[in-house]
């Protein structure tokens, strides 16, 4: 099943594959994808290296981290246009962008991409899911940080809005630390925003309509890129709390 | 694997620290031995410093101490830091002229604000016990330019919106990091920890070049100190045997 009027526009990163992978397992396909593709090979930041296909199950989907986005996108028969960027603000994806039928658009770009009003103002909404439990850890690398405060991760849907991390929120939850804390970068945190995307999407599909949780307005913790050091303390800390 | 974030003047060469790699418990140690290293140095500096007189313990200690009788009292109230006064004369620039810099109130209407009056405004007040609603989102505004620049202008526009001036007088970075120190010691709010890292990481980097400035010592010991025992506190509460820094 396509979701109707769900499109999604993203860069092959691990989120997008693990979010791809997870919704073809759950039957709740986006209709069409914007595919951002590097003008050059290579390994971007924050992106492992290309590894051997590797299937392993988590949080009961199988997931391959290897598993590239065009390939599930063909054998799934998902209509998709690739566009030579990696920036979301530019006038390339801004035209692709504006060329996609659906008016919500799932948004998994390439880290530290931040819309700007020019592509806000495009007349789509971007359902983004943030990799914190909002309003209380806004910002970067909240999964340490929640880890230090409150021995959790967190994860929540928004319709992005100017602001960062200030959208109105869809639907939030708190998962427990993983037992692994070294693969929250590359595997964890995308599986804990795809627990809260999938939900989000069978929220909608059940209700044929968006439902606002909660408006943020001045409320919360904004967080900045974690320091090594503290990334450190939350990975090597104990599972109390959970 | 040394600590690389203090290996070179990080003034002229920020840190970004995006993605930065798990390296397990060796990272943690080379950070421990890269900061007892920057605290030996500035306790004793170079044989060649002839002007450098060792640090006394008196001269680092009496802030630790009001920190540590603050918290085991248990009182939401700021220690006072003795040497506070002594940082301003690490700066290059002097305050506004005519600044009442007892009043936070007056950086919210002025579209030039002079970092080092706002600094020596929110540490007076901390110090003298007052509470406005305003020092966190001061404080916060001075943690985000610092966290997104990794840099602390001499003057920024209206709501500290945009640097301008000079970012190389490390009087206002040690000021920074005693405002840092007070905020992480009464809120506990890591953020504040976050930034005193970075923070510490820069003025590391730095400290070849001033180790014949005694108050640029005593500030950074301060602030080293106070670093440490606030990573030992979150190790013990997250059930993290490694230390101590």
């Amino acid at each position: 099943m396509a979701l109707s009027d769900i499109g999604m526009v993203a860069g092959d990163t691990t989120r997008t594959r693990v979010y791809l992978q997870a919704m073809e397992q759950e039957d709740l396909l986006p209709t069409q994808v914007l595919l951002m593709v590097p003008p050059k090979a290579g390994t971007l930041p924050g992106q492992q290296p290309r590894t051997e296909p590797r299937v392993e199950f988590v949080e009961g989907w199988e997931i391959d981290l290897a598993r590239p986005v065009e390939d599930l996108l063909k054998k799934t028969d998902t209509e998709y246009k690739t566009v030579s960027s990696t920036d979301i603000n530019s006038a390339d994806v801004a035209l692709g962008v504006q060329n996609l039928d659906p008016s919500v658009l799932i948004y998994s770009g390439f880290g530290g991409g931040i819309l700007r009003k020019k592509v806000l103002n495009l007349g789509k909404r971007f359902l983004h899911v943030h990799g914190g439990y909002l309003p209380e850890y806004r910002g970067s690398t909240t999964s340490y940080y929640s880890l230090l405060g409150h021995g959790n991760c967190g994860a929540t849907s928004i319709f992005l809005s100017e602001e960062i991390d200030a959208g109105p929120v869809l639907l939030r939850r708190k998962f427990k630390a993983p037992l692994d804390r070294t693969r929250i970068d590359y595997l964890y945190d995308s599986i804990f925003r795809s627990k809260v995307l999938i939900e989000t999407l069978r929220t909608y599909a059940a209700r044929g309509q968006w439902e606002i949780l909660h408006e943020i307005s001045g409320e919360g913790e904004t967080y900045y890129i974690i320091h090594p050091v503290l990334k450190h303390i939350a990975i090597l800390g104990e599972d109390e709390g959970q | 694997m040394g600590y690389p974030y203090s290996a070179e003047n990080r003034l002229r060469a920020p840190n970004t620290y995006t993605y930065s790699e798990f390296k397990g418990h060796t990272f943690v140690r080379n950070f421990g031995a890269s900061r007892t290293a920057a605290l030996e140095n500035m306790a004793h500096p170079g044989s060649g410093q002839l002007d450098c007189p060792p640090l006394t313990h008196e001269d680092v200690a009496t802030s630790l101490f009001a920190l540590s009788d603050v918290r085991t009292a248990g009182l939401n109230v700021y220690p006072k830091i003795s040497f506070v006064d002594d940082i301003w004369t690490l700066s290059e620039r002097p305050f506004s002229e005519h600044s009442d810099y007892q009043d936070l109130e007056m950086f919210a209407e002025t579209n030039v604000v002079n970092t080092l009056d706002l600094l020596r405004c929110l540490l007076e007040m901390m110090q003298s016990g007052k509470v406005s609603k305003n020092q966190k989102l001061w404080c916060d505004r001075l943690t985000q330019r610092f966290e997104v620049t990794k840099k602390i202008y001499a003057r920024y526009g209206h709501a500290l919106r945009k640097g301008r001036g000079s970012s190389e007088d490390v009087g206002l970075y040690i000021g920074f990091a005693i405002l840092l120190c007070l905020s992480y010691h009464v809120t506990e709010n890591v953020k504040y920890l976050n930034a005193l890292l970075k923070l510490n990481d820069t003025l590391v980097s730095l400290s070849p070049s001033f180790q014949s400035c005694r108050g640029f010592r005593i500030g950074l010991s301060t602030s080293l100190l106070c670093e440490g025992e606030f990573l030992q506190d979150l190790c013990r509460h997250q059930g993290v045997s490694f230390g101590p820094f």
